[in-house]
């Protein structure tokens, strides 16, 4: 699977904010077709920047981001947006749109004129939501949904847009145990169908069973890469997040199981 | 209004707000002081008498049109404004472009070596349009950024402008010659009194594109109003659209203002009602502000004729008035 070239790669991109101490530097990835990628790392350490830079959302100062082979700069945006997918961290809606309204939002790239959605669009739209079992809500407006229900409408936004690359920050930060595995079920079952996905998350354990890669970050650099065996180790972990933790194993897969110190500090 | 926009809908529900904007078109002339009847004025008409529609064609048609196009115009600037800010209470004159263009008008009225002219335009809309320029382009200076504009600076810097504005108008009025504060006044409250169509001529090369770039906007203000980050994940050029959104609002609201004073009020009630009545799609909300805010214009303008015998009252008084008591109706409503 190595050998497949990376639908997305970000090569050496660094980034500084205006008026601000902090840097990203010289940060590399590869998103390959059928691979999952997790970006991990504690809060402020650059997995939003990166993955903004990723998205071509932000101009990187230093190093390129190319989108199957292509400048992502020289790209116009709706370009993009067939290719590529991206789910913000945040997403707060200024107007109370119903959720079918706000999932079909993601066929814009793939629209012209005043942008009506066509037959095959509906039902693109429609298999977003049932994939993200948001079907039961659509006419709801989204005031009237719970933080996780919202969440996953704009996952199905994205979805709705039929991306090659899939982006995702943090899209399961509000979700249940059933939801969350629901989801990471659903990119493995894009990965098959050959999609490249890199998801910022905090689970480690998640991170740990369902993706084929993970890569942490930490003060705005990388400080591993690679699958949950290399990456989730007791010392790096205790280093990086500056709290000690237990590392045990998944009876079921033996992978890595990341569980923090225990209340009275750890012996 | 919970299933997406359809080609179907979108056209029955233009056609409707398009009728209330033709009606209003058609009926508000023959509404004045001086009766017009439009059975007699036909007659007239078919007569070949020479008094024919003086009264309609040159006084009344021409400020109904103004009355429908300003109306438009605040009310479509007012709804891309409260997109691309995300903010319920941003209005045409957010941005500080009343505040400049007030400047220029009661500069112009003050200083009698202003008394300049321009091909058509007059030195008050002249040196209006200059306030509202320099306006922008200060608000513009303040709040560009390598990639695109900042919207808060956008907002905090037009707030400023206004405010800075507000100070000057009344420094003028300190110094000037008394006889001059009535027609500063007067233009202040904003009104629609123009004579024949020499006035608007001028200003239409400037607010037609203006108007036809803003609505180009409302497919990707659909995405704005589910933030930047957002939008340009979907695919929309989220600099682009915020430079053309304030571009297109910029010139066309120069323009109306030029013309008509500063109309309050018409920019905030009349997007809130219509997303009130027909959903928050933008491909919807965008034309529809334009037609129902034309419309209700020329109704508040006519009411203004007519209410009393004697005298006119300003249209800026009874958008004010009559779009406060709505607008609290609507407030009231939504706790339901
Ligand atoms: N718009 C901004 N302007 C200035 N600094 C910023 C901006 N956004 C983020 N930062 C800073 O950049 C650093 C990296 O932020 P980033 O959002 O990428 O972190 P993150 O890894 O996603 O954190 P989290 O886990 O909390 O989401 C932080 O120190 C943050 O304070
Ligand atoms: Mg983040």
């Amino acid at each position: 699977m190595n050998a497949t070239p990376g639908l997305l790669s970000v090569q050496g991109v660094g980034y500084r904010y205006e008026a601000s101490e902090w840097e990203l530097a010289g940060l590399s990835f590869e998103a390959r077709a059928g691979e999952i990628l997790a970006i991990i790392g504690p809060n402020g350490s650059g997995k939003s920047t990166l993955l903004r830079i990723a998205a071509g959302i932000l101009p990187p100062r230093q190093g390129k981001v190319r989108l199957e082979g292509r400048d992502m700069e020289s790209l116009p945006r709706r370009e993009v947006a067939r290719t590529l997918g991206y789910l913000p961290q945040q997403v707060q809606s200024a107007f109370d749109y119903s959720v079918e309204e706000a999932v079909s939002m993601g066929r814009f790239p793939h629209l012209a004129g005043l942008g009506f959605l066509r037959p095959e669009d509906a039902r693109i739209v429609e298999s977003a939501m049932r994939r993200t079992e948001t079907l039961e809500y659509r006419a709801r407006s989204l005031s009237r949904l719970s933080g996780g229900e919202r969440q996953r409408v704009f996952l199905a936004s994205v979805l709705a847009q039929e991306p090659r690359v899939l982006l995702l920050d943090e899209p399961t930060s509000a979700l249940d145990i059933h939801h969350q595995a629901r989801f990471f079920r659903l990119l493995r079952e894009l990965g098959g169908t050959g999609i490249a996905v890199a998801v910022v998350t905090h689970d480690l354990n998640i991170a740990s069973l369902y993706c084929d890669r993970l890569l942490l970050l930490s003060r705005g650099g990388a400080v591993r890469e690679g699958n949950a065996e290399e990456v989730l180790r007791q010392e790096t972990l205790a280093e990086v997040y500056g709290e000690s933790v237990h590392v045990d194993r998944d009876s079921r897969t033996g992978r890595p199981i990341v569980l923090p110190g225990l209340p009275g500090g750890t012996p | 209004m919970s299933a997406p926009l359809t080609a179907r809908r979108w056209t029955w529900v233009m056609a409707i707000y398009a009728a209330l904007f033709l009606a209003a078109f058609l009926v508000c002339p023959f509404v004045g002081r001086e009766p017009v009847e439009a059975s007699a004025q036909i007659k007239r008409l078919l007569a070949g008498h020479p008094d024919f529609g003086s009264i309609l064609l040159q006084l009344r048609v021409p400020r109904v049109l103004l009355a429908l196009l300003a109306g438009g115009t605040l009310a479509l600037v007012g709804a891309c404004f409260q997109v691309i800010l995300r903010n319920p209470l941003a209005d045409p004159f957010t941005l500080g472009i009343t505040g400049g263009s007030a400047v220029g008008a009661v500069l112009a009225l003050s200083v009698p070596g202003l008394a300049i002219s321009f091909g058509p335009f007059s030195s008050l809309q002249l040196c209006s349009f200059v306030g509202a320029a320099i306006s922008l382009g200060l608000v513009y200076v303040v709040a560009r950024r390598p990639h695109g504009m900042s919207m808060n600076t956008l907002l905090l810097a037009g707030v400023t402008i206004s405010i800075l504005s507000a100070g000057l108008i009344m420094l003028i009025r300190y110094v000037a010659d008394p006889y001059n504060l009535i027609s500063m006044d007067r233009w202040l409250m904003g009104g629609l009194d123009i004579v024949g169509y020499r006035e608007m001529g001028p200003v239409l090369p400037l607010l037609l594109p203006g108007l036809a770039l803003l609505f180009m906007q409302a497919g990707p203000l659909n995405h704005l109003s589910l933030g930047e980050e957002m939008a340009a994940g979907h695919g929309v050029q989220v600099a682009q659209v915020q430079r053309l959104t304030f571009v297109g609002s910029g010139l066309t609201i120069a323009a109306v203002v030029s013309l008509a004073g500063p109309i309050g009020f018409v920019g905030l009630i009349i997007p809130h009602a219509v997303r009130r009545l027909s959903g928050y799609d933008q491909r919807i909300v965008l034309p529809a502000s334009f037609l129902l805010g034309g419309a209700f214009l020329a109704l508040c303008d006519t009411v203004g004729r007519t209410l009393f015998s004697k005298q006119e009252i300003p249209v800026g008084v009874i958008t004010a008035i009559v779009g406060g008591v709505l607008f609290i109706k609507i407030l009231l409503g939504r706790r339901r």
